[in-house]
């Protein structure tokens, strides 16, 4: 890896090097933080390996790189969560001692919003956007003082105020990320770092933010910002630093920041993790497999009714949180306010009641969340792949391990996983291959419609090229695959249709000759463009 | 957002927090009073608290622990109460150092220690709380036992006015007062929604600079302060040291606290709640009582009870968290 | 099967040559101790030759059969906490079931004239849904085991209570008495035959674990409860099947444990909910990586047995005894059972 990133270097002379030594004084004098050589590592996976950055003051300076580059953890270590292994953090030219919690990062003037919505639920939206500010006993602010400065702060930000009083669970999702940002805003941070913060903003909320960034940048203040997002990558940025595994990759300038030239640099120059366009589907068979009707997410939406087609490939695409997981859910015999699941197969139809019927019937639902929802991280990688097609090995009551090794075999070598012993805890396997190994779980079980919940989140560019190669593969022996997105470029590559979601309802239906990136990201939003 | 609406979510709160364990105690209250009538004289008011006493001040003791979150729970509180009590009676009285205004200090200190010693081994070492403080359950009984083998009367003590009357007003009120004082004067500073927070989503208060580790020890050490306050009310009715005596609040006041509303899962709760739950479980043991039920039916009356009880607490509390996520 | 994360030499091949961070040595150990009980053998070995050297008695055949019939009865009444403990849980009515199993089998064969087999059989179904019903209050209304075994467990021994009116007269059938007589012999092997059904019950829950869907299920259910309700896995089913087995388990016991003391009492199964407990920790336990097993607890069985027996014979009291083993408990979680950090959840 090293050597591409030479490459990298070399054939972009125009990127200047971070850390550099021979700026001038004046431009020195002007660094807020700098951080060199930080490493972390969990286990045996190194998170962070060798970044190094500097941020100047006023400025907007993002990070950029592909899910799994290190991003999360450079910002966990820059908030005080984790202790780097090694390197070094300057805030105004001083050497910073080891920051163990959030707290000292706060005290030296970090403050940072973390990729999850992060509010206490139960609690009101005052106390949420004063967390965290009052001593163990002392309350260091007067109540007058905490409304007043949280409703200037969220008249800012949201334009119209909530109440203060009610629980932050009661707001929307883009109000309740507002509430963390506003707790950030507040303490006015030297450096305010923003992880992936603005995901969950509807537009005009994300505008007003731009604007106090903007604002507080001609006081001096300076921004980290975190986001996939290319458009606001280049709308707000003055530098852009791109990593990729864990290392420094370079900075631009605004000027030099290309969405082309960003994702190059981001990939590497040897495998590209922009998905190959898929060949469409062939619309000769028409042999319908599932059919939903009029399923209502919460009560009194629009329904939504919807067919599958064997070998069809379905994008659902949307803001976070606007109902795409429900129906992914649904149409896996989830829970839903109304309507029905239907699964044909050789002439007949069966309704899908629950889970358990729709697995009976070929749906395989495959969770998004690696660790939480699919993983028993402590047992063996055979036991992992094995759980739900069990029975397949057992014999006179009880299990043969021979044979679900034989199975997983098979399987392993079909989707490519890399592991030593099929007896190691799965916690040993890379990222990349344990998504394989919940991959290779579903496909034993046969199935016939496989809804995926975004795959491809967080796994690197060789795991996200055999993942397409696969979902090919799978279409073209008749599956149907109906599959959560967050980037927008799978949906173009990958989709015979596109559904965007908006409020747990269909906002639009795209096909092929209708998608484009404009098309879909205008949707999220509630606008119809071609 | 209007104001009917916070209002009626104010309410929501208010309600399902305790209101169901007032309910209880008001309907229990008033069949206690129509069948044994002479509850009703004041006199006898002091004997009720007197008795009432430990078994309030044990479930107020749990709260804290539980609030905290991370699946806190402090089940040494019952054999704290009795060990205290033990040393008042067999160490201090004995001894010449029976004064209150030398023994009340070195009682509570003892309930704050063996809490915050709780809350260090679970905060900071990262022990499951079930098990460390049944642990601490076992060492404390333990020590009972080696202290005081035999139930022994103690000589005679300032502690028996606080099962009667202390001029106008019943003794125990003092004791069952004082947790409820210094939780009311907790409020006036940040530790109390501190606490909550934490509670509720100790990811989130860690990560806007909330000490946890710290507000969970705190947490700890005010139910062990609390159990302090509770050996002294136990004092005031046993007037011995008895070993056996403690183990029996333990597991009835985390039941009081569920009982009041608590959820198990940290994050909300009350004293209020705790009190009440603990007078609903008291009174429903007289209502039986009163009923002529043979006392050897009592234990399962009160198990069943119990059990009713936590479903009905868990299933509002259900229904809460349906109504939350579908704002998501 | 139930190794530890921080084993990661495959992760380490897969990023392409780098080296693995070196382990100490003391980190060596540890790692192979959360494997494999090494730490609990040496003391239970140090403990045996302790008593070896300085008792006389200890080694003798009826000093051993009695420490072979405690440590059964200690086993088989852990059975259920070592599921229990497993699922993330605890039972705190063990000791309420064992009085179900002693005080029916008593009751009803003798006084009301119910035949052997039958009453087994009415002790099985009664625990087995008392247990099942805690188990699934427990998982559909998420309310702590603790709070609802502790509700059945006064209720069981509460009903038992009134119903004996807390005069148990029946005496045990001496079918049970000759099950935990240290002099009996099974089938000509010289050994009491609960320590034969204790092994058959070792061994029986070894393939269940181990060999059997259940097994699978029910360490993905206690692992990962989510993931599992998301790979199929009933997990409502396994908890009720837990608390169930747990509570027939502790009946059963409660059979040999009255056929052990010639009568039954209300408080006859209190030690065994400390004990039990003690066991499954002493084995070394670890709920969080999925290091339950019986056969932990049966030699923490054996550990607290043997402990206890040079305790009682060097005069330390029982209050002693309840010392110890709280602050053994204690050292021992501290190495295996800790929870996360704050900071990983982040």
């Amino acid at each position: 890896m090293t050597m591409n990133v030479a490459d990298a270097r070399s054939s972009e002379p125009r990127i200047s090097t971070t850390g550099k030594t021979d700026k001038p004084a004046s431009d020195r004098e002007m660094l807020v933080l700098r951080g060199q050589g930080l490493a972390k590592s969990f286990g045996a996976t190194k998170a962070l390996r060798d970044f190094s950055f500097d941020l100047r003051s006023g400025e907007v300076h993002t990070i950029q790189g592909e899910n799994g580059s290190g991003k999360s953890t450079l910002v966990k270590v820059l908030a005080g969560v984790h202790t780097p292994d090694s390197g070094t953090i300057e805030i105004d030219g001083h050497l910073l001692k080891q920051m163990s919690s959030p707290f000292q990062s706060l005290q030296n003037g970090i403050g940072t919003v973390f990729q999850e919505v992060l509010v206490v639920g139960p609690q009101s939206v005052l106390q949420n956007v004063w967390l965290g500010s009052d001593g163990l006993f002392k309350v260091r602010y007067g109540h007058e003082e905490r409304v007043a400065k949280a409703t200037a702060v969220l008249n800012d930000l949201l334009g119209l105020v909530p109440d203060l009083e009610a629980p932050v669970e009661t707001l929307s999702l883009s109000d309740r990320q507002a509430c963390s940002i506003a707790r950030a805003l507040l303490r006015d941070p030297a450096v305010l770092i923003l992880d992936e913060a603005t995901s969950a903003l509807d537009v005009a909320t994300r505008d007003r933010l731009f604007d106090i960034l903007r604002t507080r940048a001609e006081r001096g203040k300076s921004v980290l910002f975190i986001s996939h997002r290319m458009d606001e990558v280049t709308e707000i940025s003055d530098r852009v630093t791109v990593m990729r595994l864990g290392e420094t990759v370079g900075t631009l300038n605004r000027a030099e920041a290309t969405p082309a030239r960003l994702v190059q640099l981001m990939t590497g120059s040897d495998v590209s993790s922009e998905p190959r366009k898929r060949a469409a589907t062939k619309s000769k068979t028409q042999r319908v497999l599932l059919e939903a009707r009029s399923i209502a997410l919460l009560p009194g939406r629009q329904p939504i009714n919807l067919t599958v087609q064997a070998g069809e490939m379905i994008g659902l695409a949307g803001l976070e949180g606007h109902g795409q997981e429900a129906l992914l859910r649904a149409l896996g015999g989830g829970v839903t306010s109304s309507g029905e699941i239907m699964m044909h197969s050789q002439g007949n139809t069966a309704v899908v009641r629950n889970e358990t019927e729709a697995s009976k019937h070929g749906i395989a639902y495959v969770p998004r969340e690696r660790k939480t929802e699919a993983l028993f991280l402590p047992l063996s990688v055979l036991d992992n792949f094995a759980l739900p097609t069990l029975k397949q090995d057992t014999k006179g009551g009880l299990l043969w391990p021979a044979q679900s090794r034989k199975r997983f075999f098979d399987l392993a070598k079909r989707l490519g996983i890399r592991y030593n012993d099929a007896d190691a805890p799965v916690s040993t396997l890379s990222g990349g291959n344990q998504q394989k190994i919940v991959m290779a779980r579903w496909l034993a079980a046969d199935p016939k419609v496989l809804l995926l919940n975004d795959p491809t989140r967080g796994v690197d560019a060789h795991t996200k090229q055999d993942l397409y190669h696969l979902l090919q593969e799978l279409t073209d022996i008749g599956l149907a695959v109906i599959m959560i997105s967050s980037e927008v470029d799978e949906h173009l590559a990958l989709m015979d249709r596109v559904l965007v979601m908006r409020d747990q309802e269909i906002f639009r239906e795209l096909n092929r000759s209708e998608m484009s990136r404009t098309s879909i990201v205008s949707a999220f939003f509630g606008k119809v463009e071609q | 957002m209007g104001s009917v609406e916070t209002i009626r979510s104010q309410l929501q709160i208010w309600f399902r927090s305790s209101v169901f364990a007032v309910l209880l105690t008001v309907f229990l209250l008033l069949i206690t009073a129509f069948l044994n009538p002479w509850i009703l004289a004041p006199a006898s008011w002091a004997i009720l608290l007197g008795t009432f006493a430990p078994f309030a001040i044990a479930a107020m003791a749990s709260t804290p622990a539980i609030v905290s979150g991370g699946g806190g729970i402090d089940i040494s509180i019952g054999p704290l109460m009795a060990l205290i009590g033990i040393v008042f009676v067999k160490v201090l009285l004995p001894n010449g150092l029976g004064a209150p205004w030398f023994s009340i200090p070195i009682m509570l200190a003892m309930g704050t220690a063996v809490g915050m010693f709780n809350g260090i081994v679970i905060a900071q070492f990262r022990y499951p709380p079930v098990i460390t403080t049944m642990s601490v359950n076992f060492v404390l009984t333990g020590i009972s036992l080696a202290v005081a083998p035999i139930p022994i009367a103690a000589i005679p003590n300032w502690t028996s006015q606080l099962a009667h009357w202390i001029g106008p007003i019943p003794g125990s009120l003092l004791t069952i007062g004082l947790p409820v004082l210094i939780w009311v004067g907790l409020k006036k500073t940040a530790f109390n929604r501190t606490l909550f927070a934490v509670g509720a989503d100790d990811a989130t208060a860690f990560s806007a600079g909330i000490d946890v580790v710290r507000t969970r020890i705190v947490a700890y050490g005010l139910g062990g302060l609390f159990a302090g306050i509770g050996a002294i009310a136990l004092t005031a009715l046993l007037q011995s040291a008895d070993a056996t005596q403690g183990g029996q609040y333990t597991l009835l006041a985390i039941a009081a606290v569920a009982l009041g509303g608590t959820t198990l899962n940290g994050g909300r709760g009350t004293l209020r709640g705790a009190v009440f739950g603990a007078a609903a479980i008291f009174l429903l043991q007289d209502v039986l009582t009163a009923l002529d039920v043979p006392s050897t039916w009592l234990r399962s009356a009160y198990g069943a009870a119990l059990l009713a009880g936590v479903i009905v607490g868990a299933r509002a509390i259900m229904r809460r968290s349906g109504s939350s996520e579908a704002h998501g | 099967m139930m190794t530890q994360p921080d084993s990661q030499s495959t992760a380490a091949r897969d990023m392409e040559g780098q080296q693995l961070p070196q382990r100490t040595l003391w980190q060596s150990v540890v790692l192979l101790q959360r494997q494999f009980p090494l730490l609990q053998i040496l003391v239970l070995i140090a403990a045996l030759a302790y008593g070896t050297l300085t008792m006389d008695s200890f080694l003798n055949p009826f000093s051993v059969r009695t420490m072979l019939i405690l440590a059964s009865l200690l086993g088989l009444a852990a059975l259920g906490q070592t599921l229990a403990i497993l699922v993330g849980g605890i039972d705190v009515s063990i000791p309420a079931f064992i009085v179900l199993g002693s005080t029916l089998i008593t009751q009803i064969t003798g006084p009301e004239g119910v035949p052997l087999g039958l009453a087994i059989l009415v002790i099985i179904v009664l625990a087995g849904f008392c247990g099942g019903l805690s188990g699934w209050i427990a998982h559909k209304y998420s309310i702590h085991p603790l709070i609802v075994t502790l509700a059945m467990g006064s209720l069981v021994s509460g009903v038992l209570l009134g119903w004996t009116n807390a005069n148990i007269t029946g005496v045990a059938p001496p079918f049970l008495g000759a099950l935990t007589r240290p002099f009996a012999s099974t089938f000509g092997l010289p050994v009491p035959p609960v320590v034969i059904i204790w092994l058959a019950v070792g061994v029986i829950m070894a393939v269940v674990l181990k060999r059997t869907v259940f097994g699978r299920q029910l360490y993905a259910t206690a692992l990962n409860p989510r993931a599992a309700d998301l790979a199929l896995v009933r997990t409502r089913f396994i908890w009720v099947t837990v608390f169930a087995i747990s509570a027939i388990a502790s009946a059963m016991t409660g059979l040999l444990v009255v056929g052990f003391a010639g009568t039954a009492n209300a408080t006859l199964g209190d030690p065994y909910l400390f004990q039990g407990l003690a066991a499954v920790i002493l084995g070394g336990a670890a709920p969080l990586t999925g290091a339950v097993d019986y056969w932990r607890t049966m030699l923490g069985a054996m550990i607290f047995t043997v402990l206890s027996t040079l305790l009682v014979a060097g005069g330390f009291t029982e209050a002693d005894k309840q010392i110890t083993f709280g602050l053994l408990i204690l050292v021992a979680v501290g190495v295996y059972g800790r929870e996360p950090r704050v900071k990983d959840r982040v």
